[in-house]
């Protein structure tokens, strides 16, 4: 009985300190998660707020080749500090409200070379194919940009 | 027993003040990438309400060449705004994007290098080579901040004449 009072505290101290180690692991660890939410949140805000472009297409004349497939040309100006994505699968394009497929969309640079980014100050072109005309009158085209940002265009054929 | 709980209550301390330390870190450092962002977006709006970039005049100069049957315009564009990039312009003419630096290879082009337009500076654009009929033509100066002076005009027979001219900047939409 003599040696149980030792052994009893020795199996105590080990028992508070595994609790204790646990207890502070599992804030460490949920601690680390949320830090990475929150700068994970930060740069997305940041990157919204950096991220800004114009379609600098003349309203009234928007450049069309082919005659079936008929070739929409939308000219889009980077006017954001950075540079952002700048292809089928990162922007969306919307026609009228509806979707245009990405196998429908070809993103250049003004030289007709195909670009995955467009830099700040730069143009890049977006290429929408159709297989029919827009019908004459007024439309609108919407490019939504892989963060969110989106920009609309209302022109006339 | 006083140990055990002496030594468990050092650890469950530390590990708050380590759980403390890391997250103020994090939030230290997305707000000041917030905050720096944030005055980007600021800066850039006030950019866009500030700029006011026009033409110096109703035309500036136009020469009809009659043996060719082209005429060539020099427009007057006057900053009456704040400094802006000039290298970070573009332009839409007749719906087609040109080069603004070279006139000699799409017929659009400044007739100096600008790098920047400074408040009053008037910076001289030429268009070269336009068909010399009376057909309408658009000429769209996109500034840096994505703001715009629009030219629509045409030759009447006799002289050229400004149809019409407008400014703009872009506009969010949710």
């Amino acid at each position: 009985m003599a040696a149980g009072g030792p052994a009893s505290e020795l199996i105590m101290f080990i028992v508070a300190v595994i609790i204790a180690g646990s207890v502070a692991g599992a804030l460490a660890y949920v601690t680390n998660d949320i830090a990475h939410g929150i700068n994970d949140r930060g740069s997305l805000l940041a990157d919204q707020l950096r991220t800004d472009f114009a379609i600098i297409n003349d309203p009234n004349s928007i450049p069309v080749s082919g005659s079936g497939p008929y070739n929409y040309t939308f000219y889009i100006k980077n006017i954001g500090k950075i540079a952002f994505p700048f292809s089928n699968s990162s922007v969306q394009v919307f026609l009228d409200g509806t979707l245009v497929p990405p196998s429908n969309l070809t993103f250049t640079d003004t030289s007709g070379n195909e670009i995955n980014s467009l830099g700040p100050y730069e143009v890049g072109e977006i290429i929408v194919t159709r297989g029919s005309q827009l019908s004459s009158g007024t439309h609108t085209i919407t490019v939504v940009l892989e963060n969110g940002k989106k920009k609309s265009l209302i022109f006339r054929v | 027993m006083g140990f055990s709980v002496s030594a468990s209550a050092a650890i469950i301390f530390i590990s708050f003040l380590v759980a403390f330390s890391t997250l103020y870190t994090a939030w230290d450092s997305t707000y000041s990438n917030v905050q720096g962002a944030r005055e980007e977006w600021y800066d850039l709006r006030i950019s866009q309400l500030n700029t006011l970039i026009d033409l110096n005049g109703t035309l500036g100069q136009a020469t009809i060449d009659t043996v060719n049957n082209v005429y060539n315009v020099t427009w007057y564009i006057q900053d009456y705004g704040p400094t802006m990039y000039v290298k970070g312009w573009s332009c839409i003419y007749d719906g087609l994007y040109k080069t603004i630096y070279n006139v000699s290879d799409d017929n659009v082009g400044f007739l100096e290098d600008y790098t920047y337009a400074l408040p009053g500076e008037t910076l001289l654009l030429n268009v070269t080579n336009i068909p010399l009929d009376q057909t309408e033509h658009n000429l769209t100066v996109v500034f840096d901040n994505g703001c715009w002076l629009r030219i629509s005009w045409h030759y009447n027979g006799n002289t050229v004449v400004i149809d019409e001219r407008a400014r703009g900047c872009p506009t969010e939409v949710s």
